[in-house]
């Protein structure tokens, strides 16, 4: 996985490419958001459009993005949600936590 | 007397020669160095001490005609040697750091030199007066020269006067300032040494100023006091002070500015001191010896012959090798078996890191070696991070933050096309807008180690400049090569070792997961006329979490759970060992079924960090009226394929276990009939892939188990299994898979 992010209107964006797996991917991720925390960025989207793979422990990774950024007073908001995704996102029931947006401008309007 | 003489004078020879050797190879190895034609000079100087001396007791005794060679002219140069007091004090202003470019008065410096070349000049013109007086005879011829020549003839003969009395106490005079010369250089030494942190260069120093200090305080006490007090010492007293003032002064000096200067002490250096110190004693000894001999063999024979003068050249033909040789190892064990010397670095360096794996000790022996042996000050590194998959220019004492290197920094791409060591500023011209070049110039980096692994850039080491402040020499250059070379010998060597190791314990981790994973597998499923219930296990490599259960409520009821732990190995094992230990004691508890999952996964968010969870199916099968209720918590849905050949899937329930607090699990109940099955699967069987990537998927399991629903429960698994792995012929499989089909029977044997 390669992260990129910059920041629009006042919005975090992370922008993950490839498979987002276990290992370095976690603190990769984590660490950005963490920064993001600290540099005062509440608001964060995690743009998925370029993501071709999640694995449990990917899941797992979302999962502990937004608890992190929830108990911190952010938001976690998810973008491009591809259809695997998608999926794996209402099986799991997740689909009740985290607010998915078909675009990145989209989900930027919705703070 | 004549014993003692026998002995000094050679000694005398000796080390005069070494320090006017000692002279020549340091100004030779450098010239362009001031602290190396400074130290040239002082030993210059030091050693006509010592040669004059040893001529002196040669020369003297055949000097029979005429004048006492005391008073010649060719004796009183040896007045030559006290200019060693004004360069030691010169040499104390540039070691162990050059100080005298920062001082106020340098051009001045050469000052010092007066009082000494004063005091020859004086000993030479005037010890005898009277020849001087003579020049200025003028006789009386009158006239106009007579009248300006007179009186400064007269002018004259009261200088020269003057310059006889100052000569008469010439010796305490220049005793006292040749004095305070060694006192201000060990003054300056001192302070010298209070500059460098280097521990190597301060014990050298120290060696340096203890031996000087000795030496001198003993020639103090000898020669120095009792000339100032006009004291007669036994000439005994002063041979062997001299001597010990020599061994012990000259040693301290050659020895630290060879470890110091000359950190290879050079196959041909050593060659030439072995040479120079057997010629000395050679030399010496025919000077002393033979001259006695023959006189004894004269004595003897009442003849004069030559034949002692022949056997001793035979002797000493003979000898020279043997001698040279020892000479050689005393020299090697002196010198060479140094931890300074390159040749010993290097076979230390290879030997100590042969055994070292951890590449934070590679880099710290690196480091030591490098300021100990090359006295770099400081060595920073530049490694490239497997994590970050980037070049990190790692935190140091002086910089406690390590900062990433950008990918397309034009200073790292020129030192990625680096073969050998590179001097910074040659470097730095190809470097445009370099954050890294930033970076380095903060340290005062100077010199750029590339570690190459072929043509990969494993990282560099910077350097900054020698404690010294000399410049790295060609010698150094080439060892900082081999040592490059040796430490990506030894950090690949780490690195595969490092997989090596993550590799067993991953296999050891995997073996203990597999273990715990079948001790939690029911061993047996219930069974039962009126139901058919077949369960299927395959682990994957890694171990991934899955799991299932059916657990007995004892009225012969019983629980189906089938569940996916996130992650793999141990920790996926642990979890699901916890959400199963939970879920029997909730089931003895009969709490109601959506109580039960807000139980388990409130204990599971409050007992594991946010990214650790389990999807979950729970359901509670009746045989007696064929019910069955249950609540999905994120998992798979499980199928439920109807006699009839129509299908649902049982998705009602909740979030999935562990990720949040506060989930609500809704639950759902199904009446089954006869022929009825339900499918239960985890995501290892529907994300099975093929060659085209493309997945198996729950379409596929659906159609799959509708087309199979007639056959017994054992049955549709082993077709299944058998067509998933033609699907996807990985094995083992990428994930864990788990089945369990529940079919209804009759309880007549009228099922399938």
């Amino acid at each position: 996985m390669n992260l990129t992010d910059f920041i629009k209107d006042g919005v975090a964006v992370l922008q993950p490419k490839g498979k987002i797996m276990g290992g370095p991917d976690a603190t990769i991720l984590h660490e950005k958001l963490h920064e993001c925390v600290e540099n005062g960025n509440k608001k964060v989207i995690i743009d998925l459009a370029k993501v071709e793979w999640m694995n449990s422990t990917g899941l797992g990774i979302l999962i502990s993005g937004l608890t992190t950024m929830r108990n911190n007073g952010g938001e976690l908001k998810l973008a491009n949600v591809t259809d695997k995704i998608q999926s794996l996102l209402t099986i799991t029931k997740l689909v009740t936590v985290f607010e998915a947006h078909d675009s990145v401008d989209e989900a930027i309007a919705s703070f | 007397m004549e014993f003692l003489k026998a002995i000094t004078t050679p000694m005398y020879f000796v080390f005069g020669g070494i320090l006017l050797f000692l002279a020549y190879t340091i100004v030779r190895d450098n010239p362009s160095v001031r602290a190396n034609r400074i130290a040239g000079a002082m030993l210059f100087f030091a050693g006509l001490g010592p040669i004059f001396m040893a001529l002196g007791t040669i020369v003297k005794p055949n000097v029979a005609v005429g004048a006492p060679f005391e008073e010649s002219f060719v004796y009183n140069l040896l007045y030559i040697w006290e200019l060693f007091f004004p360069t030691l004090l010169l040499f104390s202003w540039v070691f162990p750091i050059d100080r005298l470019s920062y001082m106020k008065w340098r051009r001045l410096r050469y000052l010092i030199f007066f009082p000494q070349l004063f005091h020859l000049l004086l000993v030479l013109l005037f010890r005898n007066p009277e020849r001087v007086l003579h020049l200025f005879e003028v006789e009386s011829s009158g006239g106009f020269w007579g009248l300006i020549l007179e009186p400064l003839s007269y002018i004259m003969k009261w200088v020269v006067l003057g310059f006889s009395l100052l000569l008469s106490s010439e010796n305490a005079l220049f005793s006292f300032i040749n004095l305070v010369y060694v006192g201000l250089a060990v003054y300056y030494l001192i302070r010298g040494k209070a500059l460098i942190e280097n521990k190597q260069i301060r014990r050298q120093t120290n060696v340096f100023i203890w031996g000087l200090s000795i030496s001198v305080f003993i020639l103090t006490m000898t020669i120095l006091i009792p000339r100032l007090l006009s004291i007669e010492m036994s000439p005994t007293v002063v041979s062997l002070a001299v001597m010990a003032a020599l061994i012990i002064g000259g040693g301290a000096i050659a020895w630290s500015i060879i470890r110091h200067q000359f950190l290879d002490v050079s196959f041909i250096f050593r060659q030439s001191l072995a040479y120079t110190v057997t010629s000395g004693i050679l030399v010496g000894g025919y000077v002393l010896l033979v001259g006695q001999m023959d006189r004894f063999v004269t004595y003897l024979f009442g003849e004069e012959t030559k034949i002692v003068n022949v056997a001793f050249i035979v002797l000493a033909l003979i000898l020279y090798q043997p001698i040279m040789n020892r000479i050689d190892n005393l020299i090697k064990k002196l010198f060479m078996k140094t931890r300074a010397d390159y040749r010993t670095v290097l076979g230390q360096l290879s030997r100590s890191m042969i055994s070292v794996f951890d590449p934070a000790r590679v880099r710290a022996i690196i480091e030591k070696t490098l300021q100990t042996t090359i006295l770099i000050q400081r060595v920073y590194f530049v490694m490239y991070d497997d994590i970050l998959a980037e070049y990190v220019l790692l935190a140091s004492d002086d910089f406690p933050n390590r900062s990433i290197i950008s990918r397309d920094d034009s200073l790292l791409g020129a030192i990625g096309q680096l073969d050998a060591p590179e001097p910074l500023d040659r470097i730095s011209e190809y470097a445009r807008d370099s954050n890294l070049l930033l970076q380095l110039s903060k340290r005062r980096v100077q010199l750029i180690l590339p570690l190459k692994d072929s043509d990969h850039l494993l990282g560099f080491l910077a350097l900054t400049e020698k404690e010294s402040g000399y410049r790295y020499n060609a010698e150094d250059i080439t060892v900082l090569g081999v040592i490059s070379n040796q430490l990506v010998t030894s950090l690949t060597n780490a690195r595969l070792y490092a997989d090596s190791l993550e590799k067993q314990v991953l296999e050891e981790e995997i073996a203990m997961a597999r273990q715990i994973q079948i001790e939690l597998l029911p061993k047996k499923p219930p069974a039962s006329e009126t139901f058919d219930l077949k369960a299927f296990s395959k682990p994957s490599r890694t171990i991934g979490g899955d799991f299932y259960d059916f657990i007995n409520h004892g009225n012969g009821a019983f629980s189906i759970v089938i569940a996916d732990a996130s992650g793999k190995g141990v920790p996926a094992a642990l979890l699901v060992a916890q959400i199963q230990a939970m879920l029997h004691s909730e089931v003895q508890n009969k709490n109601e079924l959506s109580r039960m999952l807000q139980n388990v996964n409130e204990y599971v968010v409050a007992s594991t960090s946010a990214e650790k969870y389990a999807t979950m199916f729970y359901g509670e099968f009746m045989p007696q009226t064929r019910t069955f209720r249950y609540s999905n918590a994120g998992h798979n849905y499980p199928i439920l394929v109807r006699g009839d050949g129509s299908h649902e899937l049982l998705s009602r329930g909740g979030m999935l276990i562990g990720a949040f607090p506060g989930a609500a699990y809704e639950t759902a109940e199904i009446t089954l009939h006869v022929n009825d099955l339900l499918f239960f699967y985890t995501d290892g069987l529907s994300e099975a892939q093929n060659e085209a990537d493309e997945e198996y998927g729950e379409d596929r399991i659906i159609e799959f188990v509708i087309n199979h629903r007639h056959l017994p429960p054992q049955k549709i698994i082993d077709n299944l299994v058998k067509d998933v792995a033609q699907f996807d012929s990985s094995d083992p499989p990428r994930d864990d898979t788990t089945i369990i089909i529940l079919k209804v029977n009759d309880g007549v044997g009228n099922g399938t």
